[in-house]
């Protein structure tokens, strides 16, 4: 798995277990909520009730109070005029007294049986309206001393019209007399509207749900909902839970009207609050991703495809470098990288460069020696005019002229062969011709001796190899010698089946410090002018043994052995006579 | 180094959007608490400003049936104006005809007597206790800076009431001169009726009580029950005094000369002549059987209703329109104006057709000691303007541009004139919307023009015909003690007299009992202690 493809399965891994925490934990808080606000409507509910039941049973009392106080029930029952005008005075007095007892009473009217009444008024309507009550009294069933009924009603009062909580009951006469135990009138009591349902109008809007009581026939006469007071209760529409209580004795009913969302009111803070922070957990994971991304990924994914590239492209890629953003490691890596490169191709700079040095100093060597060897003279010059010494010797018949020329003229026509590779046998004839001309000029002051092995004689060597050797050792061992010197060519077969050649002489020698010198040279390290500084021997013994290395690479080369006034020994090694390598006997 | 500038934006967005969610939080609940605060705060700032006091004051006012008729600024523009303007704030403390007397006893008892109020209780003990306990606030010696409520305190019958000095209330004028109570009684009368019986105008007793009778008993209403009353009342004090009027004893409620001696009228000999005309009508199924269980305007709803022949009570324009809105909602199809026609009632014994008097005011406006002198001065203030022709204006008129427009130097009143409800706790105050000033046009586009006709009609009638009850202010105000002990016993004369008449006994002997009873509640000591008085001052 590549490093993004993980980094983005963590991130969603996260995202996916904290949404699923978050749900839980919604879930949880919902139902919580749920429970809570049911119970508190409940309690409201009871709250209501018990408060309701409180102002029931006061204003119970003040009926019982009123109903059946002395003065009230004898002023119902009297009929005389004067007694009645007393008993009303009296009365008048009482009810004005009584009405501050409770808040929201508002004035009593008393209708009795006999016609007396009490506050009646004398507005038609309004005498309907009670006429109406007293009425619906008859047809109930007493029960207690209490209020017996009670609603909402829009009446006048004092000249204007409100909203009223009547309540009333049935007077019983209690007064020993005619009368005891009939109903001899009806008492009403007028109260606020809002009486009753203070406990209910108190509720605070934080509640949810809706709260009624009704009364006998369904009309509403207090909810925390004013706007449908004195209204008929209707089912409502939609989701929602209802309950209903009947309150004992008056006949009134409590009900409760829930939403059932709203059962769930409070939650929305919550889930926003959820959301909010999903949101801002989910900005925060793209970002922490988004600066992964950006500082490690994507600079190791183009690191990546720079390997990639480099190892198709191979050497072309070598010159480009990798360019890197993001986190400091990932910054030191592309830098160490790309040094790394860079090392590299300095490397290869340096190794290209010396190899192409190398080849351009070889290069050089050989045209210096092509230059040396093409200032040499015209040869065709050289035999014409080495012939017509020749003629001349011959005519005067100076012998030593003659062998001298015709010895040159053969060396000559030898190193202007375009052949390469010659058979030993013809470089050994070059030597003797070369000999015979030193020897004539050094006047016989060295000997020379030949050591061959016959059967090498075909065997193929490089062209000029042992003249330059042959030259080396007599001018710089036997020319400074004292005495008479000795020349030794041998040539025979090695062990390995190699051609060994040797050429000695007993002359001067070579001191150790420059014989190190020429061992060196042999070494292939020289340059040309390096060369140039060992002085013409240098040039001869170190091209020869270049040559042969170079040709035949190892272990075939030339040695050199030598003692300070001893003499000097080179000896060369060359392949033998493995197949190639080998003429045919007749010479050429 | 561009990717690491978005970097820093992508932290500083993330930042942003947390403080953001985290400062709407704390706005939230901020806005909770602090939603509360403004709303108080304008409130205070709002009552500042103004002629008035420096600072708002809220006073407690009792007046009767200021409960309804005081109400809220917010929607009465009239007592918006008036709080705005003298610094102000009007709360009321209900009393109603009903249940005055007890509850200012018994505020004046617990120490909640409110900050200014009105009641009748002038020349009785009451007001006597109450400022020797110190609970009322005198008016200051010099009121030059209430140039309005000046020239009120030193009219002829108001001069007299000062104590020590020392005024400890105003007088609520009623009436801005005594004349102006001829037609504070009389006869509302269902004129259809009359004609439907074949009735003349009564002039006499008998006459009255015949036509009284027969609206009872010969179904004029023509249904075939005899469901119709014949004559009711709307308050016993105005049909007491009314009775009065047609009787020997004129001036019931005051003193009158009998063998060269000033005694309260209750004690006079005219008494029985009252008395008897009185119970004629009640024994004669004449009067409503239960006129004694009537509450205050009671009378007119029973009117209204349409059964009842006869309507004791004020017969000014205003009276008789505040009937004929009620008469409307219950009768809409019968005419008021068509139905009705107003009487005075019968002529005395002595001959003369007597029309009511009295002085200008019956109550007076008090005010609680505890007042600060700063609240006092306001409130002074506040009379001063009612008395003045700007308040009297306003509360006549209302609002110059809106409800009325002056051409030419008369009042025109516009025709959706606003009736502020405030508008009659003004009046009632000062009583100076029964006053007669308001022009005659004004008060007929208030109350029609048949009605205020009617009225002004009958009002020079009887001024040029009837002749005032006799009243000798110098003896009626005489502030004494002994004399206003006594004349709380006179104040409950309705009461004694009702039982008299609802009783089985004759009145003669009925009332010579009566009159032991006031004797041993101090008549005597009354009468000898104003007879020593008139004698002292020399009043004639």
């Amino acid at each position: 798995m590549t490093l993004k493809n993980q980094l983005l399965c963590l991130l969603f891994g996260t995202l996916v277990g904290v949404i699923a925490l978050q749900i839980i934990y919604f879930n949880r808080i919902s139902s919580v909520i749920y429970d809570k606000n049911n119970d508190y409507t409940s309690e409201i509910m009871a709250n209501v009730e018990s408060g309701m039941i409180d102002e029931l049973d006061a204003l119970d009392r003040i009926v019982a109070s009123v109903a059946y106080n002395d003065t009230v029930q004898r002023f119902l029952l009297e009929s005389n005029s004067l007694n009645k005008y007393v008993l009303y005075t009296e009365m008048t007095a009482l009810l004005e007294k009584m009405k501050g007892i409770k808040r929201g009473i508002v004035d009593f009217v008393l209708v009795g049986e006999n016609g007396n009444s009490f506050n009646l008024g004398y507005d038609a309507k309004v005498q309907e309206h009670y006429r109406e009550v007293i009425e619906q009294l008859r047809s109930h069933p007493m029960h207690g001393t209490g209020v017996q009924y009670a609603g909402v009603l829009q009446l006048a009062y004092n000249g204007t019209e409100g909203m009223y909580l009547l309540v009333a009951s049935p007077i019983r006469g209690i007064g020993q007399g005619s009368h005891y135990g009939d109903i001899i009138g009806t008492f009403f009591m007028l109260l606020d509207a809002g009486t009753l349902s203070r406990t209910i109008e108190d509720i605070s809007e934080k509640t949810t749900g809706y709260f009624y009581i009704l009364d006998e026939s369904r009309v509403i006469l207090a909810s925390n909902d004013t706007t449908r007071i004195g209204l008929t209760a209707e089912e409502p529409g939609g989701a929602f839970i209802v309950t209903e209580k009947t309150i004992p004795g008056i006949g009134f009913t409590m009900v409760s009207v829930l939403p059932k969302n709203e059962l769930y009111g409070g939650i929305e803070v919550v889930r926003s609050d959820i959301v909010m922070l999903l949101a801002i957990l989910m900005l925060v994971l793209l970002i922490v991703y988004l600066l992964i991304a950006r500082n490690l990924v994507r600079p190791l994914g183009k690191l990546f495809h720079f390997l990639q590239a480099v190892k198709r492209n191979g050497e072309t890629a070598f010159n480009e470098r990798v360019e890197l953003e993001g986190y400091m490691e990932i910054h030191v890596l592309a830098a160490k990288f790309n040094q790394m490169l860079d090392e590299i191709g300095e490397l290869t700079g340096e190794l290209l460069d010396s190899h192409s040095r190398e080849y351009e100093l070889q290069l050089l060597r050989q045209q210096a020696e092509i230059a040396f060897l093409n200032s040499q003279i015209n040869p065709h010059f050289l035999y014409n005019t080495l012939e017509t010494i020749q003629g001349i010797a011959a005519v005067r018949g100076v012998r030593e002229i003659m062998t001298m020329t015709s010895a040159l003229s053969g060396i000559f026509r030898y190193s202007i062969q375009e052949q390469e590779e010659v058979a030993l046998r013809e470089e050994l004839e070059i030597v003797r011709k070369y000999l015979e001309i030193q020897q004539i000029r050094f006047e016989d002051r060295f000997e020379v001796a030949f050591d061959i092995d016959d059967s090498l004689m075909g065997v193929k060597v490089k062209k000029m190899l042992l003249q330059p050797l042959i030259e080396n050792a007599v001018f710089h061992g036997l020319e400074l010698m004292l005495g008479k010197g000795l020349l030794t060519v041998r040539v025979c077969e090695g062990a390995e089946g190699d051609l060994r050649i040797a050429i000695a002489d007993n002359g001067t020698g070579i001191a150790s410090d420059r014989l190190e010198e020429l061992r060196e040279s042999l070494l292939w390290r020289d340059a040309p002018v390096e060369a140039r500084k060992q002085g013409r021997n240098g040039i001869g013994v170190a091209n020869v043994g270049r040559r042969i290395r170079g040709a035949y690479g190892e272990p075939y080369g030339l040695t050199i052995e030598s003692e300070q006034g001893a003499g000097t020994t080179v000896i060369l090694r060359l392949p033998g006579r493995g197949g190639a390598n080998v003429f045919g006997s007749a010479g050429g | 180094m561009s990717k690491n500038w978005t970097n820093v934006g992508i932290i500083a967005s993330v930042f942003a959007l947390t403080a953001g969610l985290l400062a709407g939080c704390g706005k939230e609940s901020d806005q909770e608490s602090s939603s509360g605060s403004p709303a108080a705060s304008s409130a205070a700032t709002a009552s500042a400003g103004g002629t008035g006091a420096s600072k708002p004051y809220d006073v407690t006012v009792a007046l009767w049936d200021v409960a309804t008729n005081l109400t809220d600024p917010a929607t009465d523009k009239l007592l918006k104006t008036v709080e705005e303007k003298t610094n102000l704030s009007f709360e009321a403390q209900a009393v109603t005809w009903n249940d005055y007397k007890e509850k200012f006893n018994l505020w004046a008892a617990s120490g909640q007597l409110p900050d200014m109020f009105v009641t009748d209780f002038r020349l009785t003990p009451t007001v006597d206790t109450w400022i020797k306990q110190g609970l009322l606030h005198a008016l200051p010696d010099d009121l030059s800076a209430y140039p309005n409520l000046q020239k009120i305190m030193e009219m002829p019958d108001v001069k007299p009431l000062a104590i020590d000095g020392k005024f400890y209330f105003i007088p609520r004028l009623t009436k801005l001169s005594s004349d102006e109570y001829a037609t504070e009684r009389g006869y509302v009368v269902r004129k259809d009726w009359m004609e439907k019986l074949g009735i003349e105008t009564p002039k006499t007793f008998e006459e009255y009580e015949a036509m009284f009778a027969a609206f009872a008993k010969n179904d004029p209403d023509g249904n075939g029950k005899a469901d119709t009353i014949g004559l009711t009342h709307n308050f016993s004090d105005v049909f007491g005094t009314l009775l009065a009027l047609g009787s020997s004893v004129p001036n019931i409620k005051g003193w009158m000369q009998e063998d060269g001696k000033w005694i309260p009228s209750i004690a006079s000999t005219g008494m029985t002549d009252y008395l008897t005309k009185f119970k004629k009508l009640y024994d004669d199924g004449a009067l409503d059987p239960d006129f004694a269980l009537l509450k205050t305007n009671d009378g007119m709803d029973k009117f209204s209703q349409g059964n009842v022949g006869a309507l004791a009570v004020q017969i000014s324009d205003n009276f008789l329109y505040t009937i004929k809105q009620k008469w409307d909602k219950a009768n809409p199809n019968q005419s008021f104006e068509d139905s009705i026609t107003i009487l005075p009632g019968w002529t005395a014994p002595d001959g003369n057709q007597y029309r009511f008097y009295q002085s200008t005011a019956y109550s007076d406006i008090y005010f609680s000691s505890k007042l600060s002198d700063d609240e006092f001065d306001a409130l002074l203030k506040f009379i001063d303007f009612n008395l003045s022709e700007e308040g009297q204006d306003l509360y006549s008129y209302g609002f110059e541009g809106e409800d009325y427009t002056k051409e030419n130097g008369t009042i025109v009143p516009s025709e959706n004139r606003v009736n502020y409800p405030s508008y009659k706790f003004f009046i009632y105050l000062d009583g100076v919307g029964h006053s007669r000033n308001v022009p005659r046009e004004v008060r007929a586009s208030l109350y029609g023009e048949n009605l205020v006709n009617l009225s002004y009609d009958m009002y020079d009638r009887l001024i040029a015909e009837a002749k005032p009850i006799p009243i000798n202010f110098n003896v009626d105000l005489i502030n004494s003690t002994e004399k206003n002990s006594f004349q709380s016993v006179i104040n409950g004369y309705m009461d004694d007299i009702t039982k008299i008449v609802l009783g089985s006994e004759d009145v003669e002997t009925a009332w010579a009992k009566q009159l032991k009873v006031y004797e041993g509640k101090g008549m005597s000591k009354a009468i000898e202690e104003v007879n020593a008085i008139v004698a002292e001052k020399g009043i004639q």
